[in-house]
């Protein structure tokens, strides 16, 4: 397609459901920026520093109540469109790198945590991040060997940030993935992260980020579960 | 400002190559350790079929670029194989691209690159 | 109002219902087919009826559902004319007597999606279950006797060369509200119903008021059970399995 040919250019953008979806959540103004981090080293820290810095000049940061006032009213309530810095893993440099950082611009971010991980031995915890690809990559870091952050620290970002349940152990849910295996990633990883945390966990997140309507085994689940968003790589679903 | 117009018409024009570029620079990324930018669609599934939104102030005409761009890069990644994509469609790495490409704007109107923001960090 | 403004108004409002960009997709992408929807088929509206099937037949090739399990399979539409499906509804009596002629006639393929139930009301009831079920006909002036239904055996005969097709048990608009035993009812025990009938398997379902498959959430379950292949909807045919 080197010279523009509107037809193959219109075949080609047709190939996949998922593609007019995200046209028209563009043209709609239903979308929300987001930045996802995963590792986030001290080796790294100005980067981000100088990243949420720009954010809070540029954008809202985002509560979960802000997204029940868009889908209740339909309108966006800031001047400035919303940025979710989005932390995957619950790895323990969060707690020592990204958290200040966001604390410091006073900035939302919100942790996806695989509630399990937290509860892993130390001794034990480098080893069930290489089983379940939570991938470290400053293994450095923390010569006493816990990568995760722990309970105290959960609570501390809990106190002022979001946390999202991003499964219990790191869990591929496959349309084939057995009924107790299921139970266990969406509905007991819910409530063992409320337990520790106090507060009521409201968005649920995919491994491979498949949305609400691939999977229609798991939505006995995630309604029993009650969890209200659904966030995928492409999407966050209200779901009720 | 540019409109969902000018961006079809700049394709019309056959000017894909900043598209690719910004395609490329995505594929340089790191993301285990990286901030990787996304727009993700926010949808209501408990709401009727033609639930519409108001944004945004300050993306009021930006959204309409993304839209096009969005069209632009993921036909661009359509043509790349599966292999190359690995677990995603084409739309996801698109709608990445369409976040580093179209990030923000700054006070001319003209877009912000994502790149800008970390343009000290940069590997070369 | 410049072209600009109105582009910018064209794409904001075909993008304003999710549907609409579905069906430009399905489309582009070849995957669509053409259907005549026919209710009432009465003896006045014979000559019409017959102009139009024949002229199906002209341009046209009649469609099975093996034909769409092919094309569904292979991604490949397996004939050089497009398929069309006159699809029959609500399982009159008229569409027996007058539908299936026209239609043998030309060796075209109609779908009949039929109110399973319907059938065995008896003919005294029957005007009135039409009344109650929002089953629009007026066919009591064709037959004296009151039957507007077809019954089994006229069923079972249509389906010697036509696809058989449940809609409902009741002709039952399945809601998500709708409690459990009813949509067993409606979908599964219809299924079943239809399929005494013919001796052969009801691989589609089709909703009132035409809602599609992910609409229900409930309903899957049933759907499932039931063993359907495809759910029809009025913008949309879906395999399900």
């Amino acid at each position: 397609m080197n010279r523009f040919d509107m037809e193959s250019f219109v075949k080609l953008v047709a190939r996949d459901k998922r593609t007019f979806e995200m046209l028209r959540y563009l043209i709609n103004n239903s979308y929300i920026r987001v930045v996802n981090y995963h590792n986030t080293n001290t080796s790294n820290a100005e980067r981000y520093d100088a990243e949420i810095k720009y954010y809070k000049e540029h954008f809202a940061p985002v509560r979960m109540k802000d997204l029940d006032t868009f889908f209740e009213t339909g309108k966006w309530p800031y001047e400035k469109p919303g940025l979710i810095p989005a932390i995957f893993e619950g790895f323990r440099n969060h707690y020592d790198v990204m958290l200040p950082i966001l604390d410091k611009y006073e900035f939302t971010g919100w942790f996806y945590l695989p509630s399990f991980f937290m509860d892993v031995p130390l001794e034990e915890q480098l080893a069930f991040s290489e089983k379940h690809e939570l991938d470290i990559t400053d293994r450095n870091m923390y010569p006493d060997g816990r990568i995760a952050m722990n309970w105290d620290e959960v609570r501390d970002i809990a106190s002022r940030h979001e946390i999202c349940c991003h499964s219990g152990t790191h869990y591929e849910i496959t349309k084939e993935t057995p009924d107790e295996d299921m139970y266990r990633e969406i509905v007991e990883a819910k409530r063992h992260l409320e337990e520790k945390i106090g507060r009521e966990v409201q968005v649920f997140c995919w491994l491979y980020g498949e949305e609400y309507n691939y999977n229609t085994r798991a939505h006995k689940y995630l309604k029993e579960a009650g969890y209200k968003y659904v966030l995928s790589n492409l999407k966050l679903e209200k779901i009720k | 400002m540019k409109t969902m117009q000018d961006v079809l018409q700049t394709l019309v024009d056959q000017d894909l190559d900043q598209y690719r570029e910004v395609i490329d620079y995505c594929g340089t990324r790191v993301t285990a350790d990286e901030g990787i930018p996304a727009i993700i669609g926010l949808d209501d599934l408990t709401g009727s079929w033609d639930k519409t939104y108001e944004g945004a102030k300050d993306d009021e005409e930006l959204h309409m670029m993304m839209a096009a761009g969005a069209l632009i890069f993921a036909s661009l990644y359509e043509q790349k194989t599966k292999e190359e994509l690995g677990h995603y469609p084409a739309i996801a790495p698109a709608m990445s691209a369409v976040a580093e490409r179209f990030f923000t704007v700054d006070e001319n109107g003209d877009e912000v690159q994502y790149r800008e923001v970390v343009k000290d960090f940069l590997k070369k | 109002m410049d072209k600009k403004n109105l582009l910018e108004q064209f794409v904001q409002s075909v993008a304003k219902d999710k549907r609409t960009l579905e069906m430009f997709r399905y489309l582009v992408n070849n995957a669509y087919i053409r259907v005549v929807n026919y209710h009432n088929t009465n003896d006045r509206d014979i000559q019409r009826i017959s102009r139009e099937i024949s002229y199906f037949s002209e341009h046209f090739v009649p469609v099975r559902v093996r034909d769409l399990d092919t094309f569904f399979e292979t991604g490949k539409w397996p004939y050089e004319k497009p398929g069309l499906i006159p699809a029959v509804f609500e399982g009159y009596r008229s569409h027996f007597d007058i539908m299936r002629e026209i239609l043998d006639r030309y060796h075209f393929t109609g779908w009949f999606y039929i109110p399973a139930f319907f059938s065995e009301v008896p003919a005294e009831e029957q005007y009135d279950f039409c009344m109650n079920h929002r089953l629009r006909t007026r066919g009591e002036y064709m037959y004296p006797d009151g039957r507007i239904a077809m019954n089994g055996e006229e069923i079972a005969r249509l389906s010697e060369n036509h696809e058989i097709c449940c809609h409902t048990g009741t002709h039952y608009e399945i809601t998500e509200e709708t409690t459990d035993e009813d949509m067993y009812r409606e979908i599964v025990a219809s299924k079943k119903k239809l399929e005494e009938y013919t001796g052969r398997p009801v691989d589609v379902f089709c909703w009132l008021a035409g809602e599609e498959y992910q609409y229900n959430k409930k309903a899957q379950k049933y759907l499932r059970m039931a063993g359907y292949k495809y759910v029809v909807s009025n913008l949309k045919i879906e395999k399900i399995v």
